[in-house]
């Protein structure tokens, strides 16, 4: 018993790390688009659903060709990020922060209307198993893993090391750490502000669409209505660390992928995504700064 | 009038600026020479740091023009002004805090190709060797002086024409204002023509060629450092001495 | 085509309700949807009493609006301190919260929702005299000295701290103020509905909610009123082919708003125009701008 018990634990564990990873991943992204972006993105998640449909239709369309799906995600992605930038860019030259919040409702009811209506007329989607790698398992240990869950942990952490590289050793990157402590200097050093903007803008499409592809192998199915409880989600794990503290984020997105993992298995379903949902009108009580306090 | 226009580096001319209802300069016009030291004195709120940001393109421009090197840029963006040459050393020096020395330094760089890059960092690195001991040191620990030559040597790094700085004597010991203006007449020495705005005007006066009076948003005074220096008002005003009739 | 109008109505005048909620506490800068959830705990808790328990409408609602007011005002004590996205998030997880709990519930009928709920003929009118008297409370508030405060703290914090004004406790009444408005918002639901689900309260209905005080204009009470029953009746009375793409066309709407007049179509100074208008009518004034 104690054997199955630890078996079961550890897969727990497993998938705890997968669903964490995947919300680091959005977590970087919305970080990025808040102190960079200077938007509140909440339908940063729903257009990341939306590229997972983006891909599911290039599978079905290309019998299912996993290199093709991949970019199409990762493209569609990045496009959809870039096209919403002009939108927000109006309300962020007014600093209008909450306004931009709006709008990201706004374009969070438009992607789930088109996910609802045009595409698969509503049903969820199913990836082809050879894409999502649920089948096939690897033994670690005591531990069964899938291969969708061992690329998605995997990958996440190299994604991490790559985007924190930039961030810390090349130009583009200085220049965004800059612009997060001073908005004022940066432009004064003669950083231009608007290119990087549009350039976190495709970061976080990037982003967004390596996490559609890993999400797309831990989950192997999506609905729309993902979206709305995704995005809770990265949010509760934005304000647990406070907003716009990275590298908190990171630690409390796997904190979050933790307890919905371990609530996922000893608890009936319904209540793990109040579980953490909860958590985070607790944390709001308690602590409005965040368990880290605000930092770049 | 031929000879003025090339040694003419930057000219501003009949400029206003407002925030909302809220004028803050109003018909500026003033030069800078190749070469030369120009202060701006005033008091707080007079207007000098809009006229510095101004330069820049921070502000948007109610009329008036900005001509750098003979060419208009007075609505052109902000990172191109700066790419032609011109730097401002922000008040209150400007450093990012959590980044280190040699970060801060790289962005001074921001344009310039690798080589480029080595080199001027070398020439910043022997200028001021406190640079090079302290370059993975986090910005924010500095001391107030070292922050404000770091905040010089980043400016350096651009090898701009012509150098702006907004009250750069702010906060500093007293020890370390002596050091500054010191650091301010070699660079022109070397070369650097520089646009000072300070409230330190004995100091500042002591070491510019030409000098202008602000007040509230208009140009009262304007004349060589030794002719603003002496005249009366100023001299009570700003320099602190008393003025007394001539009997 | 009778009982589509009476629909129209009833629902206009809810989102009225709930629209003026998110209103009292954008006045503070804060975004509170927590009137949401308190619609769906009033309608459950109205619907249970006059379906289970056999008590009269009346007084179901009183109840329903008692219970409103204390969750509301709970809640309130905790998140008043939050600031804006914190607020935001943290109703949107309530209702999410509350919707799972109802669905769980075997007491309401969980998945399958609570039938058989008694019309009253009379509700239209016990609605809209509510729509009334609450936007009479609303009109006197914004111009009385708590309406100032909440302005003042929208626009300067601190300065609204300087002053002396407790920017939590008011925070406290306009939270629990919008909560109990939701509850009674959902009461005159659910015996319009008089079918309840725990699906219809979803997040379709904060998107719904957020277009309508957005688009009409945020700074004024009028542009939810106005603006409600134009957007909703797009819903109702538009050709059925265009009206399944309703949430597209809010969404959409929402967005062109933001992009050229971020205050709403109604705004301050449109109002202080009319209000100008109407007093030169009069004979009277007007107000300087």
């Amino acid at each position: 018993m104690n054997q199955f018990a630890l078996e079961v634990f550890g897969a727990q564990l497993v998938n705890s790390l997968a669903i964490g990873s995947i919300y680091a991943i959005l977590v970087v992204g919305f970080n990025l688009l808040l102190l960079i972006g200077g938007i509140f993105q909440y339908a940063y998640p729903h257009l990341v659903v939306m590229s997972m449909y983006i891909c599911w239709l290039v599978l079905m369309a290309t019998n299912n060709n996993r290199i093709l799906g991949i970019l199409a995600a990762i493209l569609a992605s990045i496009v959809i990020n870039l096209a919403t930038e002009p939108l927000f860019r109006p309300l962020v030259k007014r600093k209008a922060s909450v306004h931009t919040f709006v709008l990201s409702l706004g374009i969070a009811t438009i992607a789930m209307d088109v996910m609802n209506r045009m595409i698969n007329t509503g049903r969820p989607i199913a990836f082809p198993p050879q894409f999502s790698g649920l089948q096939s398992l690897v033994k670690v240990g005591i531990v069964t893993i899938s291969i969708g869950q061992f690329l998605t942990i995997f990958g996440s952490i190299v994604a991490m090391f790559i985007f924190i590289y930039m961030l810390y050793r090349t130009k583009q990157g200085r220049a965004f750490r800059a612009m997060a402590q001073n908005l004022f200097v940066a432009r004064v050093l003669g950083i231009p502000i608007t290119r990087q903007r549009i350039l976190s803008y495709a970061i976080a499409g990037l982003l967004g669409g390596i996490s559609a592809v890993f999400f797309a192998m831990t989950l192997g199915s999506v609905w729309s209505t993902i979206a709305d409880i995704l995005a809770l989600k990265v949010l509760v794990a934005v304000l647990l660390a406070g907003m716009g503290n990275l590298k908190g984020g990171l630690i409390s997105a796997y904190i979050i992928g933790i307890i919905e993992g371990l609530s996922l298995a000893y608890l009936p379903g319904d209540w793990t995504n109040a579980i953490v949902f909860g958590f985070v009108i607790a944390i709001v009580i308690i602590k409005p700064k965040g368990l880290f306090g605000l930092r770049a | 009038m031929g000879k003025n226009n090339k040694s003419t580096l930057l000219k501003i001319d009949n400029l206003s600026i407002s925030y909302g209802v809220v004028n803050a300069l109003r018909n500026i016009s003033l030069e800078i020479n190749k070469g030369e030291i120009v202060t701006l004195i005033g008091s707080n709120g007079a207007g000098k740091s809009t006229l510095l940001g101004s330069v820049l393109a921070m502000h948007s421009v109610d009329n008036g023009e900005v001509i750098f090197c003979g060419e208009d840029i007075t609505h052109l963006p902000t990172e191109r002004i700066v790419a032609s040459g011109i730097c401002l050393l922000p008040e209150g020096r400007g450093i990012i805090p959590l980044m280190t020395v040699l970060e801060n330094l790289l962005l001074g760089g921001y344009y310039l190709n690798k080589t480029d890059l080595e080199k001027h960092l070398k020439y910043v690195y022997e200028r001021f060797p406190i640079l090079k001991k302290r370059n993975k040191q986090q910005a924010g620990t500095l001391s107030g002086g070292e922050q404000q030559i770091l905040s010089i040597g980043r400016g350096l790094m651009s090898a701009p024409k012509l150098l702006m700085m907004d009250e750069p004597s702010l906060g500093l010991a007293p020890v370390m204002v002596e050091e500054l203006f010191k650091i301010i007449i070699d660079l022109n020495k070397e070369g650097y023509s520089i646009l000072l705005s300070e409230q330190n005007a004995r100091k500042a006066l002591q070491c510019s060629h030409r000098a202008y009076l602000f007040e509230t948003g208009n140009i009262i005074l304007k004349g060589t450092a030794e002719e603003v220096a002496n005249d009366p008002m100023v001299r009570e005003a700003y320099l602190g001495m008393e003025w007394r009739k001539n009997p | 085509m009778f009982i589509i109008m009476i629909n129209f109505l009833q629902m206009t005048a809810i989102y009225i309700l709930l629209g003026w909620g998110v209103y009292i506490n954008y006045r503070m800068g804060q975004l509170y949807y927590g009137n949401v959830p308190m619609m769906a705990i009033g309608a459950y808790v109205s619907a249970f009493i006059v379906v289970n328990i056999g008590w009269p409408h009346w007084l179901a609602i009183l109840i329903a609006f008692g219970v409103g007011m204390l969750i509301s005002f709970i809640i309130a004590l905790g998140l008043a301190r939050a600031e804006a996205f914190g607020t935001a998030i943290a109703t949107m997880g309530l209702l999410f919260i509350v919707q799972t709990i109802i669905r769980n519930l075997e007491l309401v009928g969980a998945m399958y929702g609570l039938i058989n709920i008694p019309k009253v003929s009379y509700l239209p009118l016990v609605t809209w005299a509510t729509v009334f008297i609450v936007g009479f409370i609303i009109y006197k508030i914004d111009r009385c000295r708590l309406g100032r405060a909440m302005e003042t703290s929208f626009v300067d914090r601190d300065l609204a701290d300087t002053l002396g004004i407790n920017r939590y406790w008011l925070g406290v009444f306009s939270q629990t103020f919008a909560g109990t408005i939701g509850a009674l918002a959902g009461c005159y639901y659910a015996f319009t509905i008089a079918a309840l689900r725990p699906d219809h309260f979803n997040f379709a209905i904060l998107l719904r909610l957020i277009a309508f005080v957005f688009i009409g204009g945020a700074q004024t009470m009028w542009g939810v009123v106005f603006f409600t029953p134009i957007l909703w009746g797009i819903a109702a009375f538009v050709p059925s082919e265009i009206a399944a793409w309703r949430e597209m066309i809010f969404g959409v709407l929402l967005i062109v708003i933001l992009l050229i007049r971020p205050e709403g179509i109604i705004d301050r100074q449109l109002i202080r125009v009319i209000n100008n208008k109407i007093r030169q009518f009069q004979g009277r004034e007007p107000i300087g701008l």
